[in-house]
């Protein structure tokens, strides 16, 4: 039997040249100049952010208060869930063979305790503190919960007790 | 109701413990939101999704949380802690848990 469209050699190869290389290949171009540029933009934010709170707000994880007067405690949170990226995660890949630090990984790990810290100090100041207590942190899985294997992200949850603090009169 | 998450309330005398209180809630968000999650899984960046979900769950814990020690009659949580656990992915699961107390203005703290 005569098939007339398996007797051409080029166009099966073609596909699975498409399918297996060219395609992940596209996807990780994309996915890296995402992960750049966007980076960056989120990057500028927090750092713009934590300029403008670093003079206002104090933060700290103490459990109990100094001697100065603090008034209207409140408790105050923020939340970030951050995805990884495809480029990002191939390339943790890579270091699952070699070993090292996974640096895309710790960045997303950072941003997303920034971001949430940024969102708590948010908080704060809208309540008018200009200190916040025993801020904590906690994680969540709600992306990677039944897949242990597979990093979703990180989903991270800040609080704290901000305090309008009142310095001690001699 | 004043809720801290530290063990003293400033300007505050703790004089009556009425015992632990806790919420929890397990929440998720409908299937597009789970669908655009595994699509932002390929660029990076922030899931608005689950971030609106933290919210929403840690305010029903704690909403649930103060619906207790009101029942106890305290006027304060203190030493909030929240917890998380993973049964399900795609769902938050939050426990928010503290010690319901009775404080009253403690004039020596006072400045």
């Amino acid at each position: 039997m005569d098939v007339p469209h398996t007797s051409e050699p080029g166009v099966g190869s073609l596909l699975v040249l498409l399918l297996y290389i060219a395609f992940p290949a596209i996807l990780l171009f994309g996915a890296w100049l995402i992960h750049w540029l966007g980076g960056r933009s989120r990057r500028r934010h927090l750092e713009q952010q934590e300029a403008h709170f670093a003079p206002l707000i104090r933060l700290n994880n103490l459990k109990s208060y100094p001697s100065t007067t603090c008034r209207n405690p409140q408790l105050v949170t923020g939340s970030a869930a951050i995805a990884n990226n495809y480029f990002v995660s191939f390339l943790a890949g890579f270091r699952h063979i070699f070993g090292g630090e996974m640096k895309g990984y710790t960045q997303m790990c950072d941003e997303a305790r920034r971001l949430a810290l940024v969102r708590l100090l948010q908080e704060a100041e809208a309540a008018g503190a200009n200190a916040v207590y025993n801020v904590r942190l906690e994680t969540a899985t709600i992306l990677s919960a039944q897949n242990k294997k597979q990093t979703g992200g990180v989903e991270l949850v800040a609080y704290g007790t901000a305090v309008q603090e009142v310095p001690a009169v001699e | 109701m004043i809720i801290v998450n530290t063990e003293t309330i400033p300007g505050k005398k703790i004089i009556e413990v009425k015992g632990l209180v806790q919420g929890n809630t397990v929440r998720a968000k409908h299937v597009g939101k789970d669908i655009a999650a595994s699509f932002k899984n390929l660029v990076g960046g922030e899931l608005k999704g689950y971030t609106e979900l933290l919210v929403e769950s840690r305010r029903e814990a704690v909403s649930r949380m103060l619906a207790q020690a009101e029942e106890l009659q305290a006027n304060a949580v203190v030493n909030v802690r929240f917890a998380t656990s993973s049964i399900t992915s795609g769902a938050a699961e939050l426990y928010a848990y503290g010690t319901a107390v009775v404080a009253v203005d403690d004039p020596t703290q006072e400045g």
